[in-house]
């Protein structure tokens, strides 16, 4: 079965490739996306993040799925030497870490239910479980930046999720914490591939913010890989990224 | 909603039963939230720590599965036929064939003016939205149904990268190789872009699923 729903004004398509999967199969996964929408909405006035940035609720008084985003989201941080931070002054802005996150539980929500072969796809960031309707691996394209009705890059996955970071459909810029001035020059795109897409979305959000740099940072992680182009069509990629292209 | 885009005239009665369902919806969604924040003040699953570099796939708490007779069906009872898939790749485990009961939640007033996820069932065909506007360019797409469902969203017009001539150069790791992006004519099941989040996509996907409604 395969399914698309706008949710937390995305796109999300559900497909699970298992044999005699029902078509309400990936019911499971729509619910907890919406429970996902409407605790970290920042456009909701009602949603528990809203409540923290409000004031009307402290973390120590949050639930336990928003103090794990906020300790997973101040690792992230750590991790990517402060490219990463979900603060905006005075608020709180975890969207670029729930997205992952959700999408990456939504999968195993559904595995949780038995199904092997699956993908998860909220507004372009994936993750792939198992073999694709074809019974092979999932071809994921990298879209391209320049004419997004196309691919610039063919991939041949299974078991990790994909990535990618860029302004060009983005309604707000990308923030970077480090820098004064929002838009990050040079840099259309980077899509980062990892074990999950909750890894490879925290890490190609930071990525990106760094500029050029962003993939010579993917690079140095160990088990992610990147393609990162720009705005003159000239792609980079990591080392060990070949052998995520389809043959 | 604001939109630049006209929109056919409608009667009162059009728009009252759109936001009936629209509330009974948000309701269920809300509902649902509620059930589940009450579930994790009681101390279900401990939060998980990710590491960077794990490369097996790591577990964060998760909600409580819902019991079956909880699940709430957004589209309507009258489900297409199941798809029927490959017999190529054995599942590692059966799933549930025990069809979910319907739940029809009772009707609350939606605490918020943020629109829910688009449900019901639509004809099948391939319908465009109207086009909208963004800072970065214009925006229009067309849905795709088939069986009732939304199978696919595709763009009509969209904002592209702007172009330049000069590339940059990652030299500080000379290691890295680097090409010319091409088009791939292959077929792919997916592709991975930057997030679409851009309220004018969904401006358009909403007018796109209007057309399509029976």
């Amino acid at each position: 079965m395969k399914q698309t729903r706008l949710m937390m004004d995305m796109p999300i398509t559900i497909e699970i490739a298992d044999p005699a999967a029902p078509e309400g199969a990936a019911e499971p996964a729509f619910a907890f996306f919406a429970w996902v929408d409407a605790t970290f909405s920042p456009y909701r006035s009602d949603s528990e993040i809203s409540q923290i940035n409000d004031g009307r609720l402290t973390l120590a008084q949050a639930s336990e799925p928003m103090r794990a985003i906020f300790q997973l989201a101040e690792e992230t941080r750590e991790d990517t030497r402060g490219y990463f931070d979900i603060r905006r002054g005075e608020r709180f802005e975890p969207s670029g870490i729930v997205k992952g996150w959700a999408i990456h539980n939504a999968a195993l929500l559904l595995r949780r239910q038995g199904y092997a072969n699956l993908s998860v796809d909220a507004g372009g960031d994936i993750q792939v479980c198992g073999a694709s309707p074809d019974g092979g691996p999932w071809r994921v394209g990298i879209c391209n930046p320049f004419e997004p009705n196309t691919s610039v890059k063919t991939l041949a996955l299974t078991e990790c999720g994909v990535a990618t970071s860029g302004t060009y459909f983005r309604g707000e810029h990308i923030y970077n914490p480090l820098r004064a001035g929002p838009l990050v020059g040079g840099v259309a795109s980077l899509t980062v591939i990892g074990p999950n897409v909750y890894e490879a979305d925290r890490f190609a959000t930071a990525a990106f913010a760094m500029g050029a740099q962003g993939v010579d940072f993917v690079e140095g992680l160990e088990g992610f890989e990147a393609y990162q182009i720009d705005t003159a069509g000239v792609a980079t990629f990591t080392t060990g990224f070949t052998r995520y292209v389809a043959p | 909603m604001a939109s630049s885009v006209s929109t056919p005239q409608r009667d009162l009665a059009y728009y009252a039963r759109k936001y009936v369902v629209a509330a009974l919806v948000l309701a269920s969604f809300l509902g649902y939230a509620l059930h589940d924040r009450q579930a994790y003040a009681s101390g279900a699953e401990a939060a998980a720590v990710i590491r960077p570099t794990a490369a097996a796939a790591a577990t964060v708490s998760l909600p409580p599965t819902p019991a079956p007779t909880r699940i709430v069906v957004t589209q309507s009872a009258a489900l297409g036929p199941p798809t029927p898939g490959p017999a190529t790749q054995p599942p590692s485990a059966q799933p549930s064939a025990t069809p979910r009961p319907i739940n029809t939640p009772v009707p609350r007033p939606s605490a918020t003016a943020t629109p829910p996820a688009l449900v019901g069932s639509y004809k099948d065909g391939t319908y465009p939205g109207p086009i909208a506007k963004t800072v970065f360019g214009p925006v229009q797409v067309q849905a795709v149904i088939q069986g009732g469902r939304i199978i696919d969203v595709q763009f009509l017009d969209y904002p592209r990268a702007r172009r330049t001539s000069v590339s940059i150069n990652s030299v500080a790791n000379p290691r890295l190789q680097q090409e010319a992006i091409q088009i791939q004519s292959a077929q792919v099941h997916l592709i991975s872009g930057a997030t679409i989040t851009a309220r004018a996509f969904i401006e358009s996907l909403r007018g796109a699923l209007n057309n399509a409604r029976p």
